[in-house]
């Protein structure tokens, strides 16, 4: 079992509890006394069980405070690497050159050494993904750093080896962080290897969208891998990716010009809009079929921003400005009706 | 301890040893080129009088070209790989037209060369000629007095270095430019656009333009820092234009360094000497 899976257990356990209290309260079900101390007694030796292995939150006041570690350790991650990145800054200038390599190289081992030591005394990893983002960061401004001391010409595979080292420390201990980390530098280096096939230098690939298109289509197929062990990081693979070609579609839906398609700006523009509306309705149409409410979510919420600009092309010139909110307001409504019969449609065809 | 940290500390080890075999190629056997350049051509980037980074650094200052990128043509362009026939799109007008991205090639780098002589030429005659243009009107005094520093500033202060060849083959640009210690081989970033000459029946023509040396910082480091540490902070770097703000200040290099462009075409600095600023 992963944290995860006992983590929902924990809460499918508090859940039931609460609807057993309510049902009494209701009169519809009263358990006799034996039968709900031997529930209580089986449920408080699981959950015992489950916040020993897992470290899981057993309360709802446990969960909101969880949710806090996660925010103060994120931030702490990033104050922490600020600090290294400006503390190396401030000194390196007194270092020779075989110091500055030594403590280049080491500073990203022993971090990564001593995730391990905080992954060993706290499960909940609090500490562990703070240390993490610490060793990440340790490693690219190693690269980035040599690369500054001997000249080194720039070169995407420097984004290729961060991705590989965050996403390592990722399935190491399950870590959302740096796996977000890990897909950046992988997308940054296959966005930049699309664009080369063009022939152009690898630093351009920015300058055409379409390069995200790609890297981001190959990120949101990642799950097609089965992750056994990290069944939630599925959905992140498919949002963070598919969040990636929709960007790049909101950008040529609107300047056809830094295409690489050799035809007439304006009939780009035309396309990318078609194609964003497709692929937002597609997105959300698999959202709801397969139950991932991050991709439902991610579908609406670029369906909606795809048609505001739309709107916005057409009517803002002409029309007063209280007019096209009022607009925007309606077309809103009409959304919500329309999901709303979706969502009743759905609940009638699963009765 | 768990697999995936095995790989990741070999990863970040085998990663390091890599980058280090590479800088270690690169100055293995005598240098690709070797060039003194002075502060003109390498200002300090920081360092200093920063307190927040205790580095030392050197920009590479080169020039794009004397009058304009007339020797970077089509034959050119297309050694690199450009498609110098490439037409506007049909909502493109003029001579507009969606341009290329840049391509990676090489550039050669002239040091205090012909390319200098005859931008100084030009320079002095511009000189010259500022008191004539005063006299017909066409120039204020005011004017000419804030030329003529701007010129001078060029000429004592301004950078010796300029782009004077681009190629997709080094080891042929090195043929032609034999001299090692005038002319550095270095990689570029190179685009084309399309240029129409002045005339009005002149006719727009693709050009190419080097658009960044790949490498323009050099580190300089400790054991060779104590030179330019010993400079005074506030005086600040040399540039062109500095009489408008340190009108007191000499226009004169204040020291030489010793750059090596190794078998990578990466460089590295050898050696930094004060030199005397005239009185």
């Amino acid at each position: 079992m992963q944290k995860e899976e006992a983590q929902q257990r924990a809460d499918r356990i508090r859940a039931f509890r609460e609807e057993l209290a309510q049902l009494k309260s209701d009169g519809v079900l009263a358990l006799g006394v034996a039968e709900r101390r031997a529930l209580d007694e089986h449920h408080g030796a699981l959950l015992a069980a489950l916040a020993r292995q897992f470290d899981v939150d057993t309360t709802g006041a446990e969960k909101q405070l969880s949710l806090g570690m996660r925010i103060v350790s994120f931030l702490g991650a990033l104050a922490l690497s600020a600090a290294v990145f400006f503390f190396f800054y401030r000194f390196w200038g007194y270092l020779g050159t075989p110091a500055q390599v030594v403590i280049l190289l080491a500073a990203p081992l022993l971090f990564t050494l001593t995730i391990e030591l905080a992954a060993r005394r706290e499960q909940t990893l609090y500490f562990a993904s703070l240390l993490a983002l610490v060793a990440f960061t340790c490693f690219v401004l190693d690269l980035s750093v040599l690369g500054a001391i001997f000249s080194i010409t720039p070169s995407p595979k420097a984004f290729l080896a961060w991705a590989g080292f965050a996403l390592l420390l990722a399935y190491a201990y399950g870590l959302r962080l740096l796996l977000v980390a890990g897909m950046t530098c992988l997308m940054g280096y296959l966005a930049a290897t699309v664009g080369t096939w063009s022939g152009c230098y690898w630093i351009s690939f920015g300058e055409r969208p379409e390069n995200f298109i790609a890297a981001g289509a190959l990120l949101a197929l990642a799950p097609l891998i089965p992750h056994r062990h990290h069944p939630h990081f599925a959905g992140i693979y498919r949002v963070y990716g598919l969040l990636a070609v929709f960007i790049a579609i909101l950008i040529l839906a609107n300047w056809g010009q830094i295409s690489y398609l050799p035809w007439k700006a304006r009939n780009i523009e035309y396309l990318y809009q078609v194609a964003g509306f497709a692929l937002a309705g597609g997105v959300i149409w698999l959202g709801l079929r397969h139950l991932w409410a991050g991709m439902t979510n991610l579908g609406c919420t670029f369906f909606v921003l795809y048609l505001y600009t739309k709107l916005f092309d057409w009517w803002w010139d002409w029309m007063p400005k209280y007019l096209f909110f009022l607009l925007l307001g309606l077309i809103a409504i009409g959304l919500l009706v329309f999901l709303k019969r979706l969502r009743v449609a759905g609940r009638e065809v699963a009765a | 301890m768990r697999r995936e940290i095995w790989i990741a500390l070999l990863l970040v080890a085998a990663v390091n040893a890599v980058v280090l075999a590479g800088v270690t190629r690169n100055r293995a056997g005598s240098p690709e080129a070797t060039l003194t350049l002075t502060e003109r051509e390498l200002p300090l980037v920081a360092g200093l009088d920063a307190e927040e980074n205790s580095g030392v650094s050197l920009r590479l200052d080169w020039r794009p070209y004397v009058d304009d990128w007339g020797w970077f043509d089509r034959e050119k362009l297309a050694g690199i790989g450009f498609d110098p026939d490439l037409r506007p799109r049909s909502d493109e007008k003029g001579d507009r037209y969606r341009e290329p991205l840049p391509r990676k090639a090489f550039a050669v780098l002239e040091y205090d060369g012909e390319a200098w002589g005859r931008h100084k030429a030009k320079r002095e005659k511009e000189l010259t000629e500022l008191s004539a243009k005063v006299e017909k009107g066409a120039m204020t005094a005011e004017q000419a007095k804030n030329e003529r520093q701007q010129i001078e500033g060029d000429l004592l202060a301004g950078s010796r270095l300029f782009v004077v060849d681009v190629g997709r083959d080094p080891k042929e640009l090195r043929r032609r430019y034999p001299d090692r210690s005038r002319y550095a081989v270095v990689a570029a970033k190179v685009g084309m656009r399309r240029h129409r000459p002045s005339g009005p029946d002149s006719k727009a023509e693709p050009k190419g333009y080097v658009a960044d040396v790949l490498v323009d910082a050099l580190h300089v480091p400790r054991d060779l820092q104590t030179t330019l540490r010993g400079l005074k902070a506030d005086q600040g770097r040399l540039y062109p234009g500095m009489r408008f703000y340190s009108p007191d200040r000499e226009l004169a290099p204040r020291y030489e360094v010793r750059v090596n462009w190794g078998g990578k075409l990466e460089p590295w600095v050898e050696e930094v000497r004060l030199v005397a600023v005239p009185e």
